[in-house]
């Protein structure tokens, strides 16, 4: 009798938990899922998707100068920027716990930018930058704005992970003998290390938010330093260039879909 | 400056953008709406001016008041008497009115102020305080309502009139009179004529507008009415609520006091909505409204329930900038299919989205299959749509039979034709024929501009009244995007071939622009343009007037020997042609034959109304649209082009001119190269234009700019 209670308990949890789950995965699977499965779909048909065209779009994509010089910038722009960005609102975040009486205001200054509208940021930009918008030097404004924009709110996240960590901790390294050096690195760091995975994630997926201000400060075709993956999809999306716009896309979110699988594999296993 | 008007034209090209539908058919028609019928008293002729009368009658005068139309049941019978102004001309200015309580009649007349006036034509100054004080100063009035509210008030609407003004005054001194001065009577004058606003005049260079409630037995005012500025282009009826109604925008629009602003009717479908038509007044009544379509006619909408819209007839046009050419299509196809729904949407409308925008919002429909049905694709990626099998093969559905042959070429593949320019425009030079032969090429063009005489500063008086002509300059251009504009139209196709930037050409393209800007020190904004001061040339019956270019402004002033435009507007073509037998010759690009095609039209592949878009193409390319020149472009097809001309020369013969003898046929024959609306690349190229340091670097900018753009291409 209990045992059959007990079972009929469980099956009930997992209703409930698919009820909780259900409106969230119907918004994913309406507004992200079938989106994403329409343009898989398109990128195998012509642009009114009426005739099948195969893999023709994916190589002419592969060929494509425009797409390769956009997709390495990207890359590049990647690469640079996460680690840069982990890197240096980390070290924010620990300057701003570390001068703790005056830490509010730095704080609050930190997240400025995030409530800049961005037509202010674009003006800014163009009054300071605009003379190096035309030279290789561009690439690196567009850096600067990605660190500028984001660094504040991922000060915040690592804020949250270094006072998660119990200060018990601290005081028995601290009877020990152990160094600042030495609690840094064998307390917080390996106790961040969650905190480093949602950021490390967040900041890629923030790092294709930044051709908003790409494409306000330069234009639909920026130097080409700064062209990156949005500029070509933006312009290929004017030109009604669906079939192998959607074929980029695909490719795009497998790269990204490997790489946070990738990420995700790491950090759990650090966890573990 | 015979044939010209100076004048700042308040030309509000309507912006009524509206998102109503996709013309996909539904499953059943929808019932009931507005419907116009026409009421034009027969006889009636000219200008119409039309009243109700405490007992709904409905009263209407034609031009100086001359005939009294009466009809007891609001225009389905009338009965003809003689008016006021049957044996003299005082009210030949008089374009609105108002009706007393006892039947007199109020008008405004030039330097006298309102009056009124008995059915014999006996007039009584009415005294109105601001309007004579006015007056007793020297202005001139516009008043562009009369609304009688009881026995004791009167609501008007008025503003000072300053074109009246200056033509009083100019025509006082043409007659060797003194200028009037404290309310001192001159000559009744007409604003408008031939090459100005046709209209009557009304509305052009108002300002102070005025909106208060008189009493009609004191004449002074009682109250002022917060109505906002709008009200300035045309005459206005209102209802006894106080609400005020007027067609803006080719639409009929109701005003409320408390600053609400509804738009009742959409003139897409109407008669006052077509572009011809600059001045309409509207008259409210139990079941609808009057419009009084300025030299057109009356028509009543009414509401009809039994009256549906066709499903089949239902389509959408959408364009990126509003174009009296579709509109006029759009009026006709209309007349021809009453149960139609014509929705025309303007995507640069009033909604401050830039093109690339619109463009990208186009698209989004077009893919989810709710797009428009007919597109005009001016300044959009044609190529794309057609490239992508967006659009329609109109070769066999569309008639094409008349349209010129040079103008149809390039549209046509194969026995496939997805899109038809339905206007063109050539950039052309236009001056005595001696100097046009030393410009056959753009460098001797630019040779004989470095070499010759600069152009006077615009405080020369010399600038306004003529040169010597060996002291002239060869050509000259009120700014550098007027010299960038008619240069693009007439070099573009030369830039790219075979997905590849032709530097070569772009190195002469930058050259000859940069040696012309130097040598007139152009300004990168027109300076005159900013002074207020245009010149504008009529150019359909209706009296739709356009501004002209600076090129061409400076060569009829006489200070430059050559003008450079593009020709849109053949009454602009004759009217400056005949003065000192100028001649017109393509203008000297890198292509042979450049032209630029205009209201090109395509039919979207996903159109469920195929049959109906096509009957919108044909019509777009039939004489009742063809031969309307509203000055934005020339006819495709060569009966129109005839036709136009021929309605030119009966103008010039009525005037004791020189026919227009332009061989346009002969014109068009050396048309070879559409110059397609490629708005990325011109835009790259002007932005490096506007900062032109040094040739070399600007070609270089641009070789860099532009590997992306046709990488994305390849």
């Amino acid at each position: 009798m209990n045992k059959t209670l007990g079972i009929i308990w469980r099956n009930v949890r997992k209703v409930e938990y698919i009820l909780f789950l259900a409106p969230s995965f119907l918004g994913i699977t309406i507004f992200f899922l079938l989106p994403f499965l329409d343009t898989v779909r398109r990128s195998f048909y012509d642009v009114r998707g009426v005739n099948f065209i195969g893999w023709e779009s994916y190589i002419s994509v592969v060929n494509n100068a425009a797409f390769r010089l956009a997709a390495t910038n990207t890359a590049r722009f990647v690469a640079i920027c996460i680690p840069l960005l982990v890197v240096i609102s980390l070290v924010t975040a620990l300057l701003v716990r570390a001068i703790k009486p005056y830490g509010g205001i730095f704080k609050t200054s930190f997240l400025l930018p995030m409530a800049v509208p961005v037509a202010s940021i674009v003006l800014l930009w163009q009054v300071v930058f605009g003379g190096f918008m035309r030279s290789d030097t561009a690439f690196w404004v567009l850096v600067f704005t990605y660190l500028w924009k984001n660094t504040g709110y991922n000060m915040i996240l690592w804020l949250a992970g270094l006072d998660s960590i119990s200060d018990t901790l601290y005081e028995a390294a601290n009877v020990d003998g152990a160094s600042r050096m030495q609690s840094f690195r064998y307390i917080t760091l390996p106790c961040l290390l969650p905190t480093f995975g949602i950021v490390s994630i967040l900041s890629l997926l923030y790092s294709f938010r930044v051709f908003r201000e790409a494409y306000l400060v330069a234009g639909a075709y920026p130097h080409d330093s700064m062209y990156l993956l949005q500029h070509l999809f933006n312009n290929w999306f004017q030109n009604l260039d669906i079939s192998r716009l959607s074929a980029a896309a695909t490719m795009m979110a497998a790269v990204l879909l490997v790489i946070i699988i990738l990420m995700r594999g790491f950090f759990d296993d650090k966890e573990d | 400056m015979k044939f010209l008007m100076l004048a700042i034209v308040m030309v509000v090209f309507a912006a009524c953008g509206e998102n109503e539908g996709n013309g996909t058919p539904t499953a059943s028609p929808a019932m009931g709406r507005y419907v116009e019928v026409d009421i034009t008293p027969p006889n009636a002729e000219g200008r119409l001016i039309n009243l109700i009368t405490q007992d709904d009658v409905l009263l209407v005068f034609d031009e100086g008041l001359r005939t009294r139309f009466e009809s007891n049941d609001m225009g389905v019978s009338w009965t003809q008497s003689l008016g006021p102004g049957h044996d003299n001309d005082r009210f030949e200015t008089v374009f609105n009115a108002g009706i007393l309580p006892d039947g007199r009649l109020l008008v405004y007349l030039q330097g006298e102020g309102i009056v009124s006036v008995e059915q014999d034509g006996t007039t009584a100054h009415f005294p109105i305080s601001s309007i004579d004080e006015g007056i007793a100063d020297g202005e001139e009035f516009n008043v562009s309502l009369f609304h009688v509210l009881d026995d004791e008030r009167i609501m008007l609407v008025y503003g000072i009139d300053w074109i009246a003004r200056i033509m009083r005054e100019n025509q006082a001194e043409e007659e060797g009179g003194e200028r009037a001065e404290g309310g001192e009577r001159t000559t009744n004058v007409r604003v408008g004529g031939r090459f100005g606003g046709g209209g009557g005049g009304m509305g052009l260079g108002m300002s102070g507008i005025t909106t208060a409630i008189y009493s009609l037995i004191t004449g002074q005012q009682t109250e002022l009415v917060s109505y906002d500025e709008f009200f300035r282009i045309n005459p206005m009826g209102a209802n006894t609520y106080g609400d005020i109604f007027a067609i803006e925008n080719h639409n009929l629009v109701r005003h409320e006091s408390n600053g609400d602003v509804d738009i009742l009717l959409h003139g897409t479908a109407f008669a006052f909505g077509a572009p011809t038509v600059i001045n309409s007044s509207v008259q409210p009544i139990a079941d609808g409204f009057i419009v009084n379509v300025m030299h057109t006619g009356l028509f009543k909408y009414i509401w009809d329930a039994d009256a549906y819209v066709d499903p089949a007839q239902t389509i959408t046009i959408w364009s990126l900038e509003d174009s009296p050419f579709v509109r006029a299509a759009i009026t006709e196809v209309w007349r021809n299919n009453p149960n139609a729904e014509i929705i025309y949407e303007i995507a640069l409308g009033d909604t401050g989205v830039s093109a690339a925008d619109a463009v990208r919002t186009l698209n989004t429909r077009l893919l989810s299959g709710r797009g428009p049905d007919i597109l005009i694709l001016d300044g959009t990626p044609i190529d794309s749509y057609v490239e992508r099998g967006m659009l329609l093969d109109i070769f066999d559905s569309v008639d094409t039979s008349g349209v010129y042959q040079s103008i149809l070429t390039p549209f046509t593949n194969n026995g496939q034709m997805n899109v038809i320019p339905t206007q063109f425009l050539i950039p052309v030079l236009m001056g005595a024929q001696e100097n046009l032969y030393k410009t056959p090429t753009l460098s001797a063009l630019v040779q004989a501009v470095v070499e010759g005489n600069p152009l006077p500063s615009i405080e020369d008086g010399r600038m306004l009244g003529g040169i010597p002509e060996e002291e002239r300059a060869k050509i000259a251009f009120n700014d550098l995007a007027e010299l960038f504009d008619i240069m693009w139209q007439a070099n573009a196709a030369a830039f790219i071939s075979d997905n590849q930037l032709n530097s070569d050409v772009l190195y002469d393209f930058l050259y000859a622009i940069e040696a012309i800007r130097n040598k007139y020190e152009l300004p990168q904004r027109d300076e005159m343009m900013a002074g207020g001061v245009f010149m504008a040339v009529s150019a359909s019956g209706g009296g739709r007037t356009n501004p002209i270019g600076g090129s061409i402004m400076r060569y009829v002033m006489q200070s430059t020997n050559i003008a450079a435009f593009e020709a849109s507007n053949l009454m602009l073509l004759a009217s400056f042609m005949g003065r000192d037998g100028s001649e017109i010759m393509p203008f000297p690009g890198m292509v042979q034959g450049a032209w630029t095609p205009s209201a090109i039209v395509g039919i979207s592949a996903d159109t469920a109304v195929a049959d109906f878009a096509i009957e919108f193409v044909n019509t777009m390319l039939s004489p009742n649209v063809q031969n309307i020149n509203h000055g934005v472009g020339l006819p495709v097809t060569r009966d129109a082009m005839q036709w136009q001309i021929a309605q030119i020369n009966e103008q010039m013969e009525e005037f004791n001119l020189s026919p227009f003898t332009l061989n346009m046929d002969a014109l068009i024959a050396q048309l070879q190269t559409p110059a397609l609306p490629e708005t990325t690349l011109r835009e790259m190229v002007w932005n490096t234009v506007e900062r032109l340091d040094s040739i070399e670097g600007a070609v270089q900018e641009i070789e860099q700019n532009i590997r992306n753009y046709l990488a994305e291409r390849s």
